[in-house]
């Protein structure tokens, strides 16, 4: 179990992670969903015991981080964000490694990373040197270093990064199959599809704060069934904001140059009287997204800005 | 120790699965080795000795004139030349042709002349394409006339008297010169005995007989370190790796503690300093006559000094903060330690001031004791000492470096 309690991470006068809290339970997948610097990697590089958190704690398996943390240590495994391998050494090298160093030896080491070899594919290519691997492969294998101990936490970041669609899948049943087993899986990521089919329970940060959290129906409950819409032109405010006033079911998220953002019901049977409403209030639409109520679109309705920006 | 094993075991796989750079480690010094060999020669005692023809002219035909060319076959001159008798118009043209180192030229009436105590004129052509051997055959010359001026001072009537002879001189001849030559030495007695001169014969200590100078010996301790100086930065410049792998950062989230880390890079390069050095070691022994008194601390030497470099040039890579600086800042102390420290130049062919500030020097201090414990000259508590001042600067700069590590790139 990860239990984060109000987590801060500054750097001098940059904050990286401000006021996090969320417990991922044994036997879940629990998602950080965020945009590049949200504060995803600092939040996992304080749970693994890289960083030292500036204020809040952290209990991992029980076991504080910062009081005891090879106790805590003990019970994670890390799947970093880059591809930690050695590529002058071979696949089954590394694996021997990062074994030995995550507490394992003999007989059981050789049966972990024959274990690790079978079920990332790799078992066939095992004494290959690294450099030899294509992206996929490295990913699978720089995946099966950090699960060898089995470990009770496992804390995955951002593990599909410039990953083929094939090899995509593959690490996603993986992880599955990680949480299956009981581990308690912390998985970042800014992919909102990839959130959205693999985790149980959600975190939304941006800045470093989580604006949001809970199972993907909680979150989506949020918008509450309603279609996003994002329409660009020119939009006389007080005149549109009165005018929008009249319609029922209808949100107003935002209102700034150009753009305006709206939250409503069965969006796309009410887009011709939306345009009549606008136009008679003297605004001029040159673009329009709808957007069906997702992850992407909470994020939007919460930050008022698309994921990948 | 088992998280030390672990990383000692990764690194030494690493290591070796590099070839190439352990062959250029070991290459580089040797091939400066053999440039300088080649520049500057290799074993003075090899080869026989040089020796010179001497051409002698003699156109007397006398004692006298005889016993100039017996001086050149007779003791250290014989050793050193070869008199052969010729004619003055050919020995001219063979001096032309450059066969011979001197030629010379006996005049007639050589004898009569010094007799009389006249003046005598005995010619010397050297050659111009030598420059010993010819200098020594003149040398020798001026020598010989000098004693023949003394003997013809001491006993110039009774040697005459001898020349003057046709024949074979009679007994009573020979008698009555002997009684001169005596009478002689009993006036000369008289000034010499009592003898004025104390004359204190003393046997001189035997010289220790000088080894002749053998460049690949005296250079091969400082070039073994050159060896372990390129090991080092070699094996340094490995931490950007780590770094840009971020294979450190997930070592240590695991639980691998910062001293594992640098302990396990350390006895890596050890390992394979043993390997790369102890190569050269048996290459040197078996090919070039290197003396290898003590195998065991020769090999123990070099390991310590392995430690030493690789930490210190650790401690260099993490100061500078990036590759190309890391590269920079040990290049700084590498070449110019390589230079004054003995490996270049070995201390026998510096000058001595130069030698004795580069035997203070770190890698002069080690190279200085390695030649002492490869030739057999260091007792073996003396071994044990500087083994444990190095053992001391080893722990200092793994301290150091640990520490420099997590300060610099891991500190969270």
């Amino acid at each position: 179990m990860i239990e984060v309690d109000h987590l801060r991470k500054a750097y001098g006068p940059l904050v990286a992670v401000e006021d996090a809290s969320f417990t991922a339970r044994p036997g879940e997948i629990f998602g950080l969903l965020g945009p590049n610097g949200a504060g995803k990697s600092t939040t996992i590089g304080c749970i693994c015991g890289l960083l030292t958190p500036t204020a809040g704690s952290i209990r991992v398996s029980g076991h504080d981080v910062v009081a005891s943390a090879q106790s805590a240590k003990r019970t994670i495994g890390v799947v970093p964000q880059e591809i930690a391998l050695y590529e002058d050494l071979t696949a089954r090298e590394n694996l021997d490694y990062w074994g030995a160093v995550q507490g394992l030896g003999g007989a059981a080491l050789n049966s972990a990373i024959q274990e690790a070899l079978q079920s990332t594919g790799l078992a066939d290519r095992a004494r290959e040197p690294v450099k030899r691997f294509s992206g996929g492969m490295k990913r699978r294998l720089n995946f099966a270093a950090g699960i060898l101990h089995k470990p009770k936490v496992l804390l995955l970041d951002e593990p599909t990064v410039g990953v083929d669609p094939q090899s995509r899948v593959h690490l996603l049943d993986l992880v599955r199959g990680q949480a299956k087993a009981g581990a308690c899986v912390l998985y970042t990521t800014h992919y909102m599809e990839e959130a959205e089919t693999l985790c149980d329970r959600l975190a939304i940060i941006d800045h470093g704060r989580i604006i949001a959290q809970g199972t993907l129906e909680e979150l989506r409950s949020m918008l509450g069934e309603r279609d996003l819409l994002r329409l660009t032109g020119v939009f006389p405010e007080q005149a549109v904001r009165a005018a929008l006033a009249q319609e029922p079911e209808l949100e107003l998220l935002g209102f700034e140059d150009g753009q305006l953002r709206l939250a409503l019901a069965r969006a796309s049977e009410r887009l011709s009287r939306l345009f009549e409403l606008l136009g008679a209030a003297g605004a001029e639409v040159r673009g329009t997204t709808l957007t069906r109520p997702n992850l992407e679109s909470l994020f939007i309705k919460l930050t008022g800005k698309e994921l990948r920006e | 120790m088992r998280l030390l094993i672990a990383s000692f075991r990764k690194d030494a796989r690493r290591a070796l699965r590099d070839p190439f750079a352990l062959a250029l480690w070991l290459g580089i010094p040797f091939s400066i080795l053999l440039v300088m060999n080649l520049a500057f020669g290799g074993t003075a005692s090899s080869g026989p000795r040089p020796q010179g023809v001497i051409l002698i002219a003699d156109q007397d035909e006398t004692l006298l004139s005889g016993a100039v060319s017996s001086a050149f076959s007779q003791g250290p001159l014989g050793e050193m030349f070869k008199p052969e008798k010729t004619t003055e118009p050919d020995g001219r043209a063979r001096m032309a042709k450059g066969e011979a180192s001197a030629l010379i030229i006996v005049p007639k009436g050589f004898q009569s002349a010094v007799l009389d105590n006249r003046p005598a004129v005995v010619g010397l052509v050297k050659n111009p394409s030598q420059s010993i051997m010819p200098e020594i055959a003149g040398q020798s010359l001026d020598m010989l006339a000098e004693a023949v001026h003394y003997m013809h001072v001491v006993a110039g009537d009774e040697l005459k008297m001898i020349s003057s002879q046709t024949d074979q001189p009679s007994d009573a001849d020979v008698v009555k010169t002997s009684l001169a030559i005596n009478a002689t030495v009993k006036r000369l007695t008289q000034y010499l005995d009592p003898l004025l001169l104390d004359l204190e014969i003393k046997q001189p200590p035997k010289k220790e007989e000088s080894k002749p100078f053998n460049m690949f010996a005296s250079m091969f301790p400082g070039i073994v370190f050159m060896s372990i100086l390129f090991l080092g930065r070699g094996s340094s410049d490995d931490i950007w790796d780590e770094l840009r792998w971020a294979t450190l950062r997930r070592a240590q989230s695991a639980g691998l503690p910062v001293t594992a880390i640098v302990g396990g890079k350390t006895l890596a390069a050890m390992l394979t300093a043993a390997l790369v050095t102890g190569l050269a070691l048996v290459l040197g022994w078996l090919f070039a006559g290197v003396t290898v008194a003590n195998w065991a601390a020769a090999l123990g030497w070099l390991m310590a000094g392995a430690a030493v470099w690789y930490l210190a040039m650790l401690i260099l890579q993490i100061l500078a903060g990036a590759r190309e600086r890391g590269e920079i800042f040990t290049s700084l102390v590498v070449f110019p330690s390589m230079m004054v420290g003995g490996s270049m130049f070995s201390f026998d062919m510096m000058p001595e001031s130069i030698a004795a500030i580069g035997k203070l020097t770190p890698l002069g201090w080690m190279v200085a004791r390695f030649t002492s414990i490869l030739g057999g000259a260091a007792p073996a508590a003396s071994v044990l000492a500087w083994l444990g001042v190095m053992a001391a600067a080893a722990a200092v700069l793994f301290m150091l470096s640990a520490r420099l590590l997590r300060w610099r790139f891991l500190k969270g």
